[in-house]
């Protein structure tokens, strides 16, 4: 491997690609609670790839340099009410004489019957984790019911040289929280997310970091992939910061701006192709130029707002865009990673004083946003807790919107990730302004 | 009479325009959360050269005692060092970013894979037997934009009738995407001969080729990947193109839309292409071609 003691980029995409293969049916495109045959995940893992008629690509990993891994564990996690489902496996291995073990863990599937996998995105209340903070409460539930099928892994863990813990989407959040529980007991803890959600609550992202230890956290996302981008704050990411180095935001593969194509594995795996980590670093400095050459155009003088749709997801994306390099080019603090939802609950919850620190460009985008959420003839110093409100309301809402959407062919009336703390954090603070 | 038909006029214009907004409101939704294109019909495309059309045929049509030449395939090498590079020929796995891709020849040169400086080169080796690099071969750039390119590398290699390699690269530009270049040994010119797309169900698929009996060679690429729902993709065409003498720079015989099926197994036997295909974007009803196309005109061995 590249990389001592790290798996490549496209083994850990394969990896967590897989790990979705332990749902019943999943290889028919028809997922129902319950769990897959061991045959069928072995042959997804590590085998031929082929097993099942809903034409999922081939990401075993025979293709790769862990072909002669084995299969251990395949794990089971209770999502929704009580619905038990196939949640990833465990895989060892050995290279250079050390031994490996990896513990995957699968995203949401919406498409599952009672849909129990939302229902955990949506109970957005954090609970504590430990001594490293609070996380969100819906994570950390899948994680708790995961424990009894971990702990038949216990002696290969505390065994193994080196534990990866792998996850895409929902499967990501549950890593973070695995990878964090491990370390905290031992070193030799490694972390690769896709697509994650926001996981811990204001400082937790830290402390979870210094557990596992910054170089040992691979955060890949899509820069418009909208499951990345919530739950707004106070929920921040690992690795939060545009500059730190395992934040791997890659350039989203659709070119169309907020898309719910950015957020499948199938697209990360292309993404990452067969770059080293040091390439996707590489190629995630894209990102940024991106953002600067579309805010300098949008902040061109006039401020003339006739750009905005009202109430457009594309235009909303735009003014994240744009949010987001202002924010990176006028505060100090505010800038890990966060959106221009983030930023107006900020506000409403620390005061509208943070206006002022954040200079006229802030007003600038405040007038875009108000336009795009249909208000109108606002003034810079006429921006009201309520006014903020209202735009941020309303950008949940899209957003909302989007993410379900990012979850599948799935009823538009469920809230599907956690978008819930954020909000209701942020808009009673608002009441109280 | 005359009023009959102003009424129903009345009711075609009506029931036209309801479904002109209904389609454009789909449209606008459609377009607004960009995922799902609508899935429009392709047309299958026959080289006019071939003056023959693909015909379904009602079983299938190979022919197991067929055998085909040998096919060349390109050979694998570890590269190690950087300034003073070596390949090493490995029964095991080799790490694509860290490979060089070998066509068997006299005078044999290696595509090589520089992850250090995210791109690869051209290497003229000493033998086939040593695989000691001498020189790095100057050629021309890939495009005029590949200084901007964050990483190119070569994935794949065919080795082509007279000394041409066929290679797959992908490239970052910033996005990843995949490129079948031409390169001439003699004249040391990559020239771009299609951009391409992997194999929707074998992600580390760029091509199949064969080699025929007569020399000519025929390769099977894909293109135009497009999402059917999550995490489910299909390539909207596999293409065929046909390297001989005659056609150095390769003719598309064929461009076979996903209508008629995405290729499953396909053989030459007597100057016909024959092809078992797939429609599988339904999964619970995939529909299953078998197809014959004449190739006599253009394979003139």
């Amino acid at each position: 491997m590249p990389i001592a003691d790290t798996l490549t980029p496209k083994e850990a995409a394969h990896i967590a690609t897989n790990s979705y293969f332990t749902l019943k049916d999943w290889i028919n495109n028809e997922p129902t609670a319950g769990v897959e045959s061991r045959a069928n995940i072995h042959n997804r893992v590590i085998g031929s790839g082929n097993a099942g008629t809903g034409g999922h690509a081939n990401t075993s990993l025979q293709s790769t340099a862990m072909a002669s891994s084995k299969l251990g564990n395949v794990h089971t996690a209770t999502t929704g009410f009580g619905t038990s489902s196939g949640f990833g496996y465990t895989l060892t291995y050995q290279a250079a004489g050390k031994k490996h073990l990896v513990i995957a863990s699968r995203g949401t599937r919406p498409e599952m019957s009672g849909a129990p996998d939302i229902i955990t995105d949506l109970r957005a209340a954090a609970a504590p984790f430990g001594s490293f903070g609070a996380v969100h409460k819906g994570f950390k539930r899948t994680f708790d019911s995961i424990q009894t099928s971990l702990k038949r892994d216990t002696t290969l863990i505390s065994q193994a040289d080196v534990v990866h813990c792998v996850g895409h989407s929902l499967g990501g959040a549950v890593a973070t929280l695995i990878a964090a529980d491990i370390a905290s007991s031992r070193k030799g803890v490694k972390l690769y997310t896709f697509g994650s959600p926001r996981v811990g609550c204001l400082n937790t992202y830290s402390s979870i970091e210094q557990a596992i230890g910054v170089d040992n956290i691979y955060r890949v996302s899509h820069d418009l992939d909208p499951i990345s981008l919530i739950a707004p704050y106070p929920y921040i990411h690992l690795q939060p910061r545009p500059n730190d180095p395992n934040n791997m935001t890659m350039l989203s593969p659709t070119g169309k701006l907020l898309s719910t194509a950015n957020h499948d594995m199938r697209e990360y795996i292309n993404s990452v192709g067969l770059l080293g980590w040091d390439q996707v670093r590489r190629a995630s400095n894209a990102v940024d130029h991106d953002n600067a050459l579309i805010s300098r155009w949008l902040l061109h003088d006039t401020n003339d707002a006739g750009w905005v749709a009202y109430a457009s997801a594309k235009t909303l994306s735009i003014l994240f865009k744009l949010f987001s390099h202002v924010l990176k080019s006028i505060s100090s603090v505010l800038i890990l990673g966060l959106t221009a939802v983030d930023l107006l609950a900020e506000i409403l919850l620390k005061g509208l004083n943070k206006l002022k620190v954040l200079g006229q460009k802030i007003f600038t985008l405040l007038k875009h946003a108000a336009v795009w959420a249909g208000i109108k003839a606002v003034e810079g110093s006429d921006f009201t807790a309520g006014i903020i409100k209202r735009i941020l309301s309303k950008m949940l809402s899209t957003l909302r919107t989007l993410a379900a959407n990012s979850l599948a062919f799935i009823s538009r009336n469920i809230t599907p990730m956690t978008i819930g703390l954020g909000t209701a954090w942020a808009l009673s603070a608002a009441s109280n302004l | 009479m005359i009023k009959r038909s102003s009424n129903l006029i009345v009711f075609l214009l009506t029931l036209i325009a309801g479904m002109l907004i209904l389609n454009t409101a789909n449209a606008w939704s459609f377009d607004m959360f960009s995922f799902f294109s609508k899935d429009k019909a392709t047309a299958t495309i026959v080289h006019a050269s071939l003056d023959s059309k693909l015909t379904e045929l009602t079983s299938p049509p190979f022919d197991s005692n067929q055998t085909e030449s040998q096919t060349t395939s390109a050979i694998k090498a570890k590269v190690q060092g950087d300034a003073l590079i070596t390949l090493t020929k490995s029964d095991g796995y080799i790490e694509t970013a860290q490979a060089a891709f070998i066509c068997e020849s006299s005078s044999p040169v290696a595509l090589v894979n520089d992850q250090k400086n995210a791109r690869f080169d051209v290497w003229e080796l000493d033998s086939m037997h040593s695989l000691s690099p001498l020189r790095k071969v100057p050629t021309n750039q890939l495009s005029t934009a590949s200084n901007n390119w964050i990483n190119y590398s070569v994935v794949d290699l065919a080795c082509l009738p007279q000394q041409q390699l066929l290679v797959a690269v992908n490239y970052y530009d910033p996005r990843s995407k995949i490129a079948l270049y031409l390169y001439d040994v003699v004249s040391k010119q990559f020239s771009l001969f299609s951009e391409a797309e992997s194999n929707a169900q074998n992600l580390d698929k760029y091509f199949e080729k064969k080699d025929l009996k007569s020399g000519e060679s025929i390769l099977l690429y894909y293109s135009e990947t497009k999402r059917k729902s999550a995490e489910i993709y299909h390539n909207y065409f596999n293409n065929i193109v046909l390297f001989s003498d005659h056609y150095p720079q390769g003719i598309e015989v064929l461009k076979l839309s996903i209508d008629d099926g995405n290729i499953e197994q396909w053989q030459v036997v007597d100057k016909k292409l024959l092809l078992h295909t797939i429609d599988n974007r339904n999964n619970k009803d995939p529909k299953t071609f078998y197809w014959s196309l004449d190739l006599s005109k253009v394979l003139i061995n």
